[in-house]
């Protein structure tokens, strides 16, 4: 109760607000430069897809987000407290569906309310409701082998909509395995998703074309170390028209931003104007 | 070089004479033809594995036969005939006690709960140790130094400790199967996916939750994998430990019938140990995989 009421009080503050995050580790050549002085806030409600070349630190920034790692250094607060670990107050869809193969495809959905302890009937209720919306009801009780890849994909993503006390989705790049016909069928069902129940969501992605389908706002990061680049705002109303000159100038726009980042030229042009300021 | 100087290819030799199918071949004709392909195939296999078998028989017949050795080799047929014989309950030149069933159901039963015993503690230290780091720190070196021992080291030891009895045996049938359990176990649980433990925890998994909904069931076709191993074991240890450490069991009876010098005794006892440990891995371990790897069609990486 006392937590509702204060989640209510600060209906006004962003959801995630993070300041001045760095991150290193250690890959194969070397310790890592992930994330270099990446500040931002995400407010409620708001789509926000973050997309650039790989390397870009995206995938990890999602991980502090999701509790998953520590940054080395800087503050990520979730409704303005610090993110201590991993757990059911956000929902999480991964690369790959990681489904729990021992379950059913209800089973599966119902993870997230089972650990939470919330009653049963009320849990299978919800569970059966989103696998309605993703258009899975008729595969409820099939297990994850039984199931195409994308539908699979889809399975994931009702798992992470079923969480009733998350606020806040975080998604890493969930489509980019399937195929370009069933990755904008999942997109409209994740916009269809997010319409009838809106919540904050990260979407991270590397292709462009689905970014500007789905974000209200993109942020586009800048590679090695990775760091904040540009953001765009996007008010096409849903649900776009893919061959519309907007969308098609918003997407060669970023696309133009988006080789000009990935272009260590222009590390070094930033480099001299710093040294000469 | 111009295509008329390219090699004749004999293409036509490539084409498998088997899809031959005569008439319109419909979906049906084709799974017809697969279904009697599966029937011959696996008639052939059962022909060659009996040939082989008879084969055997036929050579352990003659030499039985041949050299005169009917008291140390029995002919098949002579060990076939006790088995019944044994299994009826036919007591000629009976010399082993009550009868045939108590020694088989005393080594099952002793079997069972060391086995039992020895799943009940490998499989949860297994799937602590995989998971946990500072457990597995704690607790590794222990079972890696004990684990050098073999099962058939501890009979002597447990004699003292526990006398000629059932516990000395259930103890070196715990410690011939612990090991095999635990070790699959606390490897599959090591090897457990990252991002089904992440999944879990991302989804308010913890502790015994995540232990219980999570590590278990992703670590089980290792385990079935220890439980094949350890039950090989168990029975393999019984036999030892029942010659060295009790009056009664189906390893008892073994070394009773060398005493009296009755080789199709002890021949016919080696074929019920076989049998009774088929059938002990075909209730156990395939029952288990039935219910589990097999519903959720999942293997070991």
């Amino acid at each position: 109760m006392e937590r509702r009421m204060g989640a209510e009080m600060s209906q006004q503050n962003p959801i995630i607000r993070a300041e001045h995050v760095d991150h290193y580790y250690e890959g194969q050549n070397g310790w890592i430069h992930a994330l270099s002085d990446v500040s931002l806030e995400i407010p409620r409600k708001e789509f926000l897809c973050v997309i650039g070349p790989s390397g870009c630190g995206k995938s990890t920034f999602l991980k502090i987000i999701a509790g998953l790692v520590q940054p080395s250094s800087g503050t990520v607060l979730l409704n303005e407290a610090p993110i201590l670990g991993p757990g059911p107050d956000r929902g999480i869809v991964f690369q790959e569906p990681a489904l729990f193969a021992w379950r059913t495809v209800l089973e599966n959905v119902e993870f997230g309310l089972q650990m939470q302890k919330i009653p049963k009937a009320e849990t299978r209720k919800r569970a059966q409701s989103i696998l309605e919306i993703v258009g899975l009801g008729h595969v409820m009780n099939l297990y994850p082998y039984q199931l195409s890849g994308g539908m699979r994909h889809r399975v994931a993503v009702a798992r992470a909509w079923a969480l009733p006390n998350a606020d806040l989705l975080l998604m890493d790049e969930p489509f980019s395995a399937i195929d370009a016909i069933n990755r904008m069928t999942l997109q409209d069902y994740l916009i269809d998703t997010w319409m009838q129940e809106k919540r904050t969501v990260l979407y991270v992605t590397h292709d462009i074309d689905e970014a500007v389908y789905l974000a209200d706002r993109i942020l586009l990061m800048r590679p090695s170390p990775g760091r904040i680049g540009r953001y765009f705002q996007v008010d096409m109303p849903r649900k776009r028209d893919r061959n519309s000159a907007e969308f098609n100038a918003l997407k060669s726009l970023i696309t133009e931003e988006m080789h000009k980042s990935a272009d260590p030229s222009e590390d070094l042009l930033d480099a001299v104007a710093e040294i000469n300021q | 070089m111009t295509t008329q100087d390219a090699p004749y290819l004999p293409v036509r030799s490539a084409i498998p004479k088997t899809i031959a199918i005569k008439g319109a071949r419909s979906a049906e004709d084709f799974a017809d033809y697969e279904k009697t392909k599966k029937r011959k195939l696996m008639i052939r296999k059962l022909t060659r594995g009996t040939i082989g078998l008879v084969g055997l028989l036929v050579v352990w017949h003659l030499m039985s036969v041949a050299y005169d050795l009917q008291l140390i080799l029995p002919t098949p047929w002579a060990v076939l005939r006790r088995v019944g014989g044994m299994l009826m309950m036919d007591n000629t030149r009976w010399l082993y006690g009550p009868n045939v069933y108590t020694h088989l159901a005393v080594s099952f039963q002793r079997a069972m709960i060391g086995f039992g015993l020895a799943a009940v503690i490998a499989i949860p230290l297994g799937l602590l140790i995989g998971r946990v780091t500072s457990m597995r720190e704690f607790i590794q070196p222990i079972i890696t130094a004990f684990y050098q021992v073999p099962g058939i080291a501890w009979i002597p030891l447990a004699i003292l400790w526990f006398g000629l009895s059932d516990k000395a045996v259930i103890f070196v049938v715990f410690m011939t199967a612990f090991f095999p359990l635990y070790y699959s176990t606390e490897a599959g649980a090591r090897q457990i996916n990252p991002i089904l433990i992440d999944a879990g925890s991302c989804f308010g998994a913890k502790g015994f939750g995540m232990f219980y909904y999570v590590v278990l069931p992703a670590t089980v076709p290792h385990i079935t994998t220890g439980m094949r191993i350890a039950l090989g074991g168990a029975w393999r240890m019984i036999v030892a430990g029942e010659m060295l450490a009790s009056s009664q069991g189906i390893g008892y009876m073994l070394m009773e019938a060398r005493f009296h010098f009755r080789a199709v005794d002890l021949m016919t006892a080696m074929i019920l140990i076989s049998i009774i440990g088929y059938l002990t891995e075909l209730l156990i371990v395939r029952l288990i995989e039935k219910r589990t790897v097999e519903k959720w069609e999942i293997k070991t990486n």
